[in-house]
C-alpha cells in the first residue's frame, strides 16, 4: 500500500516579484512585537532567514544572536540566530532563526527547529503547498 | 446564545421589495409597509441602471468587466437603500422576518432556474449559506460591539461591505434573470455569473470572519453547501457538479493576509514601481512605501496598525529563483 500523508492546511502558491513560489503568510514575533511577512518555503535551506532589518523593531538586538555564516549559491552572507515564535496558519512555532545583517530580497522557511515541528507538501503542477503541525 | 437585530436586507428587486412590503402589512406593521413601497420607485431605477445592462453583450470577457463595473457603482445606491432600512426598521430584526420571506419567494423561482438552466441546486445553496452566515453574525454582534473600533477593524468592515456589495449584486441579478425583469444571459454568461456570485459569496464570508476574528473560519467555509457545487457546461446545457478538491483548495485554508495578498498580486505595476522598496499593505490600501524599513513600518505603527503586513518588493524580479 503507497503512503499516505494527510495535511490539515493547503495554499496556493503566492505571486512573488513577477513568478508564482511557495510562499506562505507567517507571523515572526519577538519579545516587543510582530510583523506580518510572506515568506518563501526552502527545503534547501538549514535556517528560516528573515532581513536583519525586522530584528530591532520586533525587540531583537541583531548583534546579540549567535553568528552564523550562510552559504548560498550566490554567495554568502553573515547572520545571527536568536530564538523567536513563528506563527503560521494559525499555529505558533518556536524556532531558532537567522537575521541577516545585510539587506535580503527574499525571506525563507529553512529547516532547523521549523521543520521537525511541521509537514510540507507540494503540489507543482498545481502551484499546491501543503502545510501540516506536527505535534 | 444572545443574537442582536441585523437591519439588512439583500437581493431588493421590485419583487422583493412589494413581497416584504406585503408581508410587513399581513404582520400590522403599516406604517413600515407603506415606508417601504416609498422605496419602490428607487428600487425600479437601481434596476434600470445597474441590472438592464448587464447581459447586454455576448462576450465573455465583456460580461465579466461589466458586472465588475456595475457591481462598483452599485454600492452607494446599495448603501442608501441599507440606511434607509435602518431608518425605517430601527433596532428590529428585519433580516430574520426577510430571510422567511426569501426562503418562501425561492421555491417558484427555483422552478425558473430549471427551465432556465441556470443550476438551481447551486442558486439555492447560496441563499442558504448566505442566510446562515448571516445568522452567525448576528450572534456575534454582541461580542464584537464590545471590540475598539480601531482604523484596522473599521478598514476590516469596509472590506466587507464590498464584497458583502459584490455578492448582493450578484444574487440580485440572478433573481431579476429568474423573475425575467432583466433578459437571460447566454449560457457562457450565465456560469460567469453563477461562479461570480458564488465567489463573492465565499470571499464575503471570508472577510467576515477577519471581523469577527472567527477561530472556526475554515469550519464554516467547509460547511458552505455552495463551497461544494460547481457548474460544468457542455453545449447549450449547464449541469451543477461537486466542486474537484483542487479548484476548492484556496478557500479552505484562508490565510489572515488572503485580502492582501491578492491586493498585491491584482496591482501588477507594484513590483515595477515599489522595486527596492519594503511596502506595507492593510487591506486593499497601501500604507506605507519607503526605502527604509523602519521608515515604513513606522508610518504603519502611527496608522493604528499593531501587526503590520510589511514586504519587500524584489528591486531584481526574477522568474528563476535559487535560494539567496
Amino acid at each position: 500500500m503507497s503512503p499516505r500523508i494527510d495535511f490539515d492546511h493547503e495554499f496556493q502558491y503566492r505571486y512573488f516579484g513577477n513568478a508564482f513560489l511557495p510562499a506562505l503568510e507567517v507571523t515572526l514575533i519577538g519579545p516587543a512585537d510582530e510583523d506580518d511577512l510572506l515568506a518563501i518555503v526552502d527545503t534547501g535551506a538549514t535556517y528560516c532567514l528573515f532581513n536583519g532589518v525586522r530584528a530591532a523593531a520586533i525587540g531583537l538586538q541583531l548583534d546579540v544572536g549567535r553568528p552564523q555564516q550562510l552559504a548560498g549559491l550566490a554567495g554568502g552572507l553573515m547572520a545571527r540566530i536568536h530564538p523567536v515564535t513563528l506563527e503560521i496558519a494559525g499555529h505558533r512555532f518556536e524556532c531558532e532563526v537567522a537575521f541577516s545583517e545585510q539587506d535580503i530580497e527574499r525571506e525563507l522557511l529553512g529547516r532547523h527547529t521549523l521543520f521537525p515541528q511541521v509537514r510540507f507538501g507540494f503540489r507543482e503542477g498545481m502551484s499546491m503547498a501543503y502545510f501540516h503541525p506536527v505535534r | 446564545m444572545a443574537t442582536a437585530p441585523v437591519t439588512i436586507a439583500p437581493v431588493l428587486t421590485p419583487r422583493t421589495v412589494t413581497a416584504l412590503a406585503s408581508a410587513l402589512q399581513e404582520a400590522d406593521l403599516a406604517d413600515l409597509a407603506s415606508a417601504l413601497r416609498g422605496l419602490e420607485p428607487f428600487v425600479e431605477a437601481v434596476m434600470e441602471r445597474f441590472f438592464v445592462p448587464l447581459p447586454v453583450s455576448a462576450k465573455r470577457d465583456g460580461f465579466k468587466g461589466r458586472f465588475n463595473k456595475l457591481a462598483r457603482n452599485y454600492e452607494p445606491f446599495r448603501l442608501f437603500l441599507m440606511f434607509r432600512l435602518v431608518e425605517f426598521f430601527q433596532n428590529r430584526d428585519l433580516f430574520a422576518f426577510y430571510g422567511r420571506i426569501l426562503r418562501d419567494m425561492l421555491g417558484p423561482l427555483l422552478n425558473a432556474a430549471r427551465e432556465m438552466d441556470m443550476a438551481p441546486e447551486l442558486i439555492a445553496a447560496m441563499v442558504r449559506d448566505y442566510l446562515h452566515l448571516f445568522e452567525r453574525v448576528a450572534s456575534e454582534i454582541p461580542s464584537t460591539q464590545q471590540k475598539e473600533l480601531t482604523f484596522e477593524r473599521f478598514s476590516l468592515i469596509v472590506d466587507c461591505v464590498h464584497r458583502g456589495t459584490r455578492f448582493d449584486y450578484g444574487l440580485t441579478a440572478i433573481f431579476l434573470v429568474l423573475e425575467g425583469s432583466i433578459a437571460e444571459p447566454t449560457t457562457d454568461n450565465k456560469v460567469d455569473l453563477l461562479m461570480e456570485c458564488k465567489k463573492s459569496l465565499v470571499d464575503l464570508a471570508g472577510a467576515i470572519i477577519k471581523v469577527l476574528d472567527a477561530q472556526d473560519g475554515n469550519r464554516i467555509l467547509d460547511m458552505f453547501e455552495s463551497n461544494k457545487l460547481g457548474i460544468a457546461s457542455s453545449g447549450r446545457r449547464l449541469r451543477v457538479v461537486p466542486q474537484i478538491r483542487e479548484q476548492l483548495a484556496k478557500h479552505l485554508s484562508v490565510p489572515r493576509r488572503q485580502t492582501e495578498v491578492d491586493w498585491i498580486k491584482s496591482n501588477t505595476q507594484i513590483s515595477e514601481e515599489y522595486r527596492g522598496k519594503w511596502i506595507v499593505v492593510e487591506n486593499n490600501e497601501l500604507i506605507a512605501s519607503d526605502r527604509d524599513y523602519a521608515k515604513a513600518r513606522a508610518i504603519a505603527k502611527e496608522r493604528g496598525i499593531k501587526r503590520p503586513f510589511i514586504v519587500f518588493v524584489p528591486s531584481t524580479p526574477s522568474s528563476g529563483f535559487m535560494g539567496i
